[in-house]
């Protein structure tokens, strides 16, 4: 007995002692496989520091996470709402651009400006949002599809979001299976922008508006069709192998499973042909995102945590980045790197050209980004959403 | 009695219970009928609107569907487990303790990895279906989605908690008991049930509420083999906790508490000797 | 030897005396028994199998198996090494240390503090009781902001209780209950005038605990901690409420990931599943024939074995 106890505390002091080393520590929040393990650990070389990762895997429980004083993260890769939220209740600092020798404001694509210039718009202490936030990546949102059933593709590509509401049209020749996303504030929004679409309301920016009434018309709207699955990653996966039709998703989505599918690919076309059972549709009202680099207000290290923010703003890490993560880029460099095939990968050059990768070549682009809305209202959305699903 | 002098030994754990049980219960019991934002006191007003929304309709229903299927994995959990327990007990196998706990290892893997991995092959295009496939044989059973796919992943996730208690008291069950049974005229069948079987219900109550209690209260194994349309209370706990909603969570929590509560004092007004739970 | 082989006949000729249908309904019970029990323990083990068999599969499609390969494998080693340990590397050094350490001290404690409550009056046991089955009662997300909560109180004055200590306390505290629950029966079940005995024959009342009462309970203590290590080896919820920065069980690296996750979480778990079958399988083999060795040295058949001789 007292010989497995003192070997148990052995085992303990040994791993604590290993666990303390002498190098500084850099915290990360960040969601899962959101990141290039390899890259970290150059970076770990690099600049002689431990990075120690912790997931997250949704934006509510980063909140909790960034406001726990118990926990200071030097880094945290929130979405767009809860940047804007976290700042406005004062847990973010602000960056100093000065420190980030691979910024500049030209450094990123011009949709991923479009989308900067509409947030922090109440703060007058922002000039811009570059200061509290460097994005990471972005994109926007769509309808990801299993081509597999005639006629759907064309029926998505001529209906837009009232494919994920209204009843499906004869020239299908079975009942279609379609899924929502299991974040609530996103099942809000999009029927918001069915319902502008659809011309049941006339504000296009209702799917930021905090409103008992649109509340009540998204609740209408959202139980209209019984949907086959709620899901955040399994959506894309389901579509992927035929188990759902359709889904509103990430458009970062389709990609990640493109890259999937065509991982042992010897070419680009082989690559096509490995992922012809998918495709990705994206209305032009549509939401854009962005998940951004912010530097809490209690960061330990905050000179490495700007680093850390200059390293990945360097367009070749930011394009090794990018062969691990689907979503897309936010570096004009790095997007060139991959449209041009710089680096012998022909499969993704492919990839971003057959598909909308970068969703803002026309001038017309205006992806709104979603903003933060009161604890309240949000937990009222989540009860909604409860409410249509306990009567399937 | 000497053994009442070893009272002593739980009054750290009373000490630790008050402090680390009973106190989060009481503010816990206080934030219900107060709206605060989170545990942001600054703010507070007493309203009793957590209360109030507790019983509309849909959330009545929710904590119906989470007692149904909680209630029937239980059942077949017990119907399952009860004979596995006791073939063991009773098999002339030398070594039973190992095969207690090969019965436990698949807990030991993640369970959300092992749900999925059940919801994968309970969808239309699954992995075995895929192997198969190349041999020119199929395997679909699309139950996806529907209860029956979450009462199942519930049950093989719980199962050998109900075989383990049931397994330890019947195991130290003295033979002797059977042997004066079967003595006074009793065949098998009824040695069983009027001995062994309530000799048993000891472990079979732990049983049934470590099954019970999971079921009732968790979230992720329904949540992945419904597809996310199948919600159960803890659901529910889960959404207001993270949305900063600690109010309406606290509540909701209360409530599954007092309820199981009610029903194990009922159970024990019936149980007279037995102090099976309480 | 000769007693088992003599029992054996005796049994076959008594079954040869029965009337038929009594023997084919034996018959098929006995086979019927151990069908149904293998039965159920495939079903126990098909997740682990899909798993096992995604754990194989190049892919990171899991509804597409594209060809056989190690490298979720190959990734898992490199990414156990002590001095550069992945993310999932250093969860599972966490996980398995956290696991052994918190049910060795729940377990130990978990039965000193039954066998207080067995002592006590039946109206400060049910008070007890009641506040021991609270944990078990409350969904996880509940138990874990509570222990959060607590945690940030204390960390005002100790602020290393974030990470390994939170953690650690937070497993022992919902592990707890359940050894209560496992050896309190058994307790129950306890002759008491055993310990009064040892008493009486001079034994110091610690003595006298471990020498008679622990043995007699022991079932209960095992259980207790096999459901113990069970609750803490899988945790997620609990566990990324009381963590620290940085601090990864695998249950909250996988819960975390949602399903973007590393496929060498399928390896690692089938590994875990793998080695801990092999080990119980030989153990049971190894010990099975040095009892057979060392009752063929004996000539006098000492032990009486439960059931098996009043068939």
């Amino acid at each position: 007995m007292k010989k497995i106890i003192s070997l148990v505390f052995v085992v303990f002091a040994s791993l604590v002692l290993i666990a303390c080393s002498t190098r500084p520590s850099l915290y990360v929040l960040n969601w899962g496989e959101y990141i290039n393990d390899d890259l970290v650990t150059a970076f770990e070389q690099e600049y002689g520091v431990n990075v120690k990762l912790t997931l997250a895997d949704s934006n509510e429980l980063m909140e909790q996470k960034v406001k726990d004083p118990t926990t200071a993260y030097d880094i945290v890769i929130p979405s767009d709402y809860m940047i804007e939220k976290l700042y406005d209740e004062g847990y973010l600092q602000k960056i100093d651009l000065t420190k980030l020798t691979n910024y500049s404001p030209d450094a990123f694509l011009d949709g991923v400006n479009v989308v900067m210039s509409g947030m922090f718009l109440d703060n007058t202490d922002v000039e811009s949002a570059y200061q509290v936030s460097i994005p990471y990546f972005w994109g926007v949102f769509g309808i990801m599809y299993n081509r597999t059933l005639d006629g759907l593709e064309e029926y998505i590509q001529a209906n837009d979001w009232s494919v994920l509401f209204e009843n499906q049209p004869d020239t299908l020749s079975r009942a279609v299976k379609v899924g929502m996303y299991d974040v609530p504030r996103f099942a809000y929004s999009v029927s918001m922008l069915y319902a502008y679409e659809a011309g049941l309301i006339t504000d296009p920016n209702a799917l930021n508006t905090e409103s008992q009434e649109y509340l009540s018309l998204s609740e209408d709207l959202l139980a209209m069709k019984e949907y086959d699955e709620w899901a955040t990653d399994m959506l894309k996966k389901d579509i992927e192998a035929g188990n759902l039709d359709y889904a509103f998703t990430y458009v970062g989505d389709f990609f990640d499973t493109y890259l999937i599918l065509s991982e042992n690919a010897q070419s680009a076309e082989e690559a096509q042909q490995l992922t012809s059972h998918i495709g990705i549709y994206v209305p032009e009202n549509t939401i854009a995102f962005y998940d951004g680099m912010v530097i809490p207000t209690n960061a330990r290290s905050v000179d490495l945590a700007h680093q850390f923010i200059d390293f990945f703003l360097d367009p070749d890490n930011a394009y090794e980045n990018s062969s691990i993560v689907g979503y897309t880029t936010t570096l004009k460099d790095t997007y060139d790197m991959i449209y041009n095939n710089t680096y012998g990968d022909e499969i993704r050059s492919v990839m971003v050209k057959d598909y909308p990768y970068n969703p803002a070549t026309s001038d017309s682009f205006a992806g709104k980004p979603l903003i933060a809305f009161s604890s309240q209202f949000t937990d009222d959305i989540a009860s909604m959403v409860n409410r249509i699903i306990s009567q399937y | 009695m000497n053994i009442k002098k070893l009272g002593r030994y739980a009054l750290p754990y009373m000490i630790w219970l008050l402090a680390l049980v009973g106190l989060p219960l009481i503010v816990m019991f206080f934030m219900t009928f107060f709206d605060t934002n989170g545990f942001d006191f600054s703010s507070f007003s007493f309203t009793l609107v957590q209360w109030k929304s507790l019983f509309i309709e849909s959330n009545l229903n929710v904590f119906k569907v989470s007692l149904t299927y909680a209630f029937y994995t239980t059942l077949i959990a017990f119907a399952l487990g009860y004979p596995i327990a006791y073939i063991l007990a009773k098999s002339p196998f030398s070594n039973k303790l190992v095969i207690l706990v090969l019965i436990i290892v698949p807990m030991w893997s993640n369970s959300l990895l092992r749900s999925t991995a059940l919801a994968n092959i309970l969808s239309e295009n699954n992995i075995v279906d895929d192997i198969l496939s190349n041999f020119g044989l199929s395997f679909v059973w699309n139950i996806k989605g529907t209860g029956l796919a979450v009462i199942l992943g519930l049950v093989l996730t719980y199962l050998p908690f109900m075989i383990l208690p049931v397994y330890t008291v019947l195991d130290k069950m003295d033979p002797f008991l059977l042997e004066a049974s079967a003595d006074l005229g009793n065949n098998p069948t009824r040695t069983f049930l009027r001995v062994t079987f309530p000799m048993s219900l000891k472990g079979v109550m732990t049983g049934v509420i470590m099954v019970f209690l999971p079921s009732f209260s968790g979230f992720a194994i329904q949540n992945i083999m419904s597809g996310g349309r199948i919600i159960f209370i803890g659901d529910l706990i889960n959404d207001s906790f993270t949305n900063w909603n600690y109010n309406f969570g606290s509540l909701l929590s209360m409530v599954v508490i007092m309820f199981i509560f009610g029903s194990i004092f009922l159970v024990n007004k019936f149980d007279k000797e037995g102090e099976t739970l309480l | 030897m000769i007693q088992v082989t003599k029992g054996f006949l005796r049994k076959i000729t008594l079954f040869f005396r029965r009337p038929l249908p009594a023997k084919i309904i034996h018959v098929s019970i006995g086979v019927l028994k151990y069908v149904f029990f293998a039965f159920v323990v495939f079903l126990l083990y098909l997740p682990i199998l899909i798993i096992a068999v995604q754990s194989f599969n190049d892919s990171r499609n899991f509804y597409d198996f594209t060809f056989f390969s190690l490298r979720w494998y190959e990734e898992l080693f490199s990414g156990i090494s002590l001095a550069n340990p992945s993310e999932l590397g250093s969860a599972i050094q966490t996980t398995l240390l956290i696991a052994f350490t918190s049910t060795i001290i729940s377990t130990i404690f978990g039965t000193l503090f039954s066998i207080g409550i067995h002592s006590m009056s039946k109206k400060s046991r049910q008070k007890m009781m009641f506040l021991n089955q609270v944990p078990i009662l409350n969904a996880d997300i509940v138990t874990g902001v509570s222990l959060m909560l607590i945690f940030r109180l204390i960390w005002l004055a100790i602020p290393q209780i974030i990470g390994y200590p939170s953690l650690l306390l937070a497993h022992v505290f919902f592990s707890l209950p359940y050894v209560v629950l496992s050896v309190l029966p058994k307790l129950s079940e306890l002759d008491e005038n055993l310990y009064d005995a040892a008493l009486d024959l001079g034994c110091k009342p610690f003595r006298g605990m471990t020498k008679v009462i622990i043995p007699a309970i022991s079932s209960g203590i095992f259980t207790g901690m096999l459901i113990a290590f069970t609750m803490s080896i899988d945790d997620f919820v609990i566990s990324f409420f009381t963590t620290g920065p940085g601090i990864n069980t695998v249950a909250t690296y996988i819960y975390s990931s949602a399903q973007r996750m590393n496929p060498a979480s399928y390896s690692y778990n089938t590994l875990l599943s793998t080695i801990v079958v092999v080990i119980l399988v030989l153990f049971s083999i190894i010990s099975s024939v040095r009892k057979k060795m060392s009752m063929s040295k004996n000539s006098i058949h000492k032990n009486i074995k439960k059931g098996a001789v009043y068939r």
